[in-house]
């Protein structure tokens, strides 16, 4: 299923975006593959918005997948800072060397006369402890240090704090980092990045400026069914139409949580496995609590269960 | 395709869009980089380089529309060139009676797509159409793009190309598919500049439209737009709430880490002989932004209060740290409301809200006591407290000093009033009393000045409510 060494190349059109991420099982419609073509294309970060669940991790797996790149993943969070997301200097390792070398710093000190002669002779030599040996790459350095070039994916920006947004600036316009004691770090390969956004948190216009931007929203009924029939094979074109008609009525009900594409999915292969052969209330009444996670949302889904099952 | 794209990105900003130059830029590469062929791939390309927030995609479709109509194979004013029929070549005698211009148009034409064709005609077009202003000119404007193009007598030229072609000993049947050919030729490119000229009027029509609207709607008072919470109202909001987003007060988070603490370093890591492996940070105390609203609701703020509710939802939808109160002469907290429901329900709950004497007498300084009896707690120094009301308590006493007191315990005391600032302290408005306790107090009657009142919360200086600097906003 993965793109083999033919497939691995920069992309050339649309329709090859498009046909290179269904290799992945990754179905995705025009405009999206437009953006994803072109962030490969003009070597753009891409900043992805869109309802939970409808796909844009799973676009930025695709695309590694579908270029033959590796996958740098940085998962944002609260409190998130560059110590975690960029490099850290091994600091335990520095201090196992200066012990190890004890005899050898002895040396380099041992005739000066003076403190401050001693403390020049060590000044001289910190660039050995201040140097990439003792460096610890977090993602966004791996992604940029990588000899082979790699897809970044920044993973949930908005649960980041604005401080990190800013700090992310520098990375998305030059791919370049900077490393105090080491000057700035230019990427050997750039990197195709693709940042996501649950909107939890309103994203800063420089960061805008300078990403492509995608919004995704769940698929319609019927490209909901193609991609359950992509990801389950083993369903049957009834069922996963009409998992795909009840998971579109459903999102209209006004639930606490819309249940997401990998909901739907994830439904089919219980129906699958239960020998469902389509939906029946009951059927539904046993499985539903795989698509909706919250009590109240259960609660007026088995209201409705009638009129979700059988609009007419 | 450089001149469309960047008019299309000016017509952009013009509506409000916040487009970069770079975005321009990247706008052309993205262009370049499908091509234009297919239209719904250019408008991909165009929506993914310029449309960075979700919010103002109606703006972005509609303006596509106007500056990219389909003149290519899907639309059905402009018909398909037939494929061109094996002719009997003309003898260059007759096909000089055309005159060189004609004839090289006529090459371009028989060689254009639909869109080359556009294209071609937009072109030529540019400075005609820029003088384009009313529906009138369209006959004129399309006349001269003709001309500049060398089409201007060209009926006449094949009538004589016909004449000469006879002359020449030529069938009648060979002379007319000749003809034929070419005024389909001309009838496409004419079809293509009336095309083009009424899209472009359409242009300039929508963009007239959007000024007056702009300009209306600012104009209008609070209450006549709070009724109708259409797209565009939403838009304004969200706009303003934007605007907001550079509040100090309202940025989410300080830095989490402070400098190196060498006392609990010091202390952790004394097992190891003081060598410092894990090293301890000073925390920052954490800042609590907030804003505090307060909103009358009762019968003298009927026309606007719905507004000004709607305000408040989008405000505490967008930062956490928003609480919202309304009162009349008992108060309410309403956060939690406002919180849990979608706009519309919510403004009706904050409006009738359980349990709460709605018909009493708007009472501002009792408003006031209740407020710092139950919920005093709200209010810190770090605390924008937003009043919003129009300061008649039908003559009960205005208590001016429980005001005083909020404003002494919040950072600064902000106060939107909807009426003029010429009947401030008319009748039974007691804002003269309660105006030198405001750290900033405003007119708020149509959506330019909540604009401006807004804008100067933002950029003034925190000014703190209880240091000696009390002056108030004048516009």
């Amino acid at each position: 299923m993965t793109g083999g060494p033919l497939l691995a190349g920069p992309l050339t059109s649309v329709e090859e975006t498009i046909e290179r991420l269904d290799a992945q099982r990754y179905l995705i419609d025009r405009d999206a593959a437009v953006v994803a073509y072109l962030a490969v294309r003009l070597e753009k970060p891409v900043l992805v918005e869109g309802p939970a669940g409808v796909g844009k991790t799973e676009l930025a797996k695709a695309l590694a997948g579908a270029l033959g790149r590796e996958l740098v993943r940085l998962q944002c969070y609260e409190g998130l800072d560059e110590a975690k997301a960029l490099y850290e200097w091994e600091y335990a390792k520095q201090l196992l060397y200066t012990q190890l070398l004890r005899d050898k710093l002895a040396e380099t000190v041992g005739d000066a006369a003076t403190l401050r002669e001693a403390v020049e002779r060590v000044a001289v030599q910190d660039d050995v402890f201040f140097s990439e040996r003792f460096l610890l790459p977090r993602p966004l350095l791996r992604a940029i240090l990588s000899e082979a070039p790699v897809v970044l994916l920044i993973d949930e920006i908005d649960k980041a704090d604005a401080e990190f947004e800013a700090f992310l600036l520098e990375v998305l316009s030059d791919f370049a980092v900077t490393v105090p004691e080491l000057g700035t770090i230019v990427a050997r390969t750039k990197p195709v990045v693709v940042l996501t956004s649950n909107a939890a948190r309103e994203m800063s216009d420089a960061l805008r400026r300078r990403c492509l931007h995608l919004h995704l929203d769940f698929p319609d009924a019927e490209r909901e069914r193609a991609i359950i029939r992509r990801r389950v094979p083993e369903v049957s074109e009834a069922l996963a139409r009409e998992v795909a008609a009840t998971m579109a009525r459903l999102r209209k009900l006004g639930l606490r949580k819309l249940p997401s594409i990998s909901e739907s999915i994830d439904w089919a292969r219980a129906l699958v496995l239960l020998n469902a052969d389509t939906l029946t209330p009951e059927a539904v009444t046993e499985t539903l609590s795989l698509v909706l996670k919250y009590e109240g949302d259960l609660r007026m889904a088995r209201d409705n269960l009638r009129s979700l099952l059988n609009p007419n | 395709m450089e001149g469309p794209i960047l008019d299309f990105v000016r017509a952009l900003r013009a509506a409000g869009v916040r487009v970069s130059p770079p975005e321009a830029a990247d706008a052309l590469g993205a262009a370049a980089g499908v091509g234009i062929e297919d239209r719904d791939t250019f408008r991909a390309a165009l929506r993914a380089t310029l449309l960075k927030r979700e919010l103002d995609r109606a703006t972005f479709e509609e303006l596509f529309s106007l500056h990219f109509s389909p003149f290519g194979a899907a639309s059905a004013e402009v018909a398909t060139p037939p494929p061109i029929p094996a002719l009997r070549p003309l003898p260059p005698e007759a096909y000089d009676t055309l005159g060189a211009p004609l004839q090289a148009l006529l090459d371009q034409l028989l060689a254009a797509s639909d869109l080359e064709l556009a294209l071609l005609v937009r072109g030529a077009g540019e400075d005609a159409l820029r003088s384009l202003d009313s529906l009138l000119q369209q006959g004129m404007v399309g006349r001269s793009i003709l001309d500049s193009l060398g089409a201007g007598g060209a009926d006449a030229a094949l009538d004589r190309l016909a004449a000469a072609l006879r002359a020449a000993g030529w069938e009648d049947a060979d002379v007319r598919a000749w003809r034929d050919l070419l005024r389909d030729e001309l009838e496409r490119l004419r079809a293509t500049v009336r095309g083009v000229v009424r899209e472009r009027y359409d242009r300039v029509e929508a963009e007239r439209r959007r000024e007056r609207f702009a300009r209306e709607m600012g104009r209008a008072p609070l209450g006549t737009v709070g009724d109708h919470e259409s797209a565009q109202m939403r838009l304004l909001v969200e706009r303003l709430g934007r605007k907001l987003d550079s509040l100090p007060e309202l940025r989410r988070h300080q830095h989490k880490r402070g400098a190196l603490d060498l006392q609990r370093t010091w202390r952790a890591n004394l097992q190891c002989g003081a060598t410092p492996f894990r090293l301890r940070w000073k925390e920052h105390p954490r800042r609590k932004p907030q804003v505090v609203a307060l909103c009358d609701i009762s019968n003298s703020m009927q026309s606007t209060v719905r507004f000004l509710l709607h305000f408040l939802y989008r405000l505490q939808d967008r930062f956490s740290r928003v609480r919202t109160f309304v009162f009349v002469s008992d108060v309410l907290e309403v956060t939690e409301e406002f919180g849990a429901n979608a706009v519309e329900v919510a403004i009706a709950h904050a409006l009738e809200p359980p349990g709460f004497a709605y018909y009493s007498a708007t009472n501002y300084g009792r408003a006031f006591e209740r407020f710092l009896d139950t919920y005093a707690d709200a209010v810190t120094p770090r605390t924008i407290t937003l009043i919003l009301g129009d300061a008649r308590g039908n003559h009960t006493p205005a208590r001016a000093a429980l005001l005083a007191g909020i404003g002494r315990r919040s950072r600064r005391l902000v106060w939107f009033n909807p009426e003029a600032r010429l009947s401030w302290g008319l009748g039974d408005s007691a804002m003269q009393e309660y105006l030198p306790h405001c750290t900033q107090a405003s007119e708020v009657r149509t959506l330019t000045q909540l604009e401006l009142a807004i804008d100067s919360l933002v950029t003034r200086p925190g000014g703190d409510a209880s240091s000696s600097f009390r002056d108030v906003h004048k516009n």
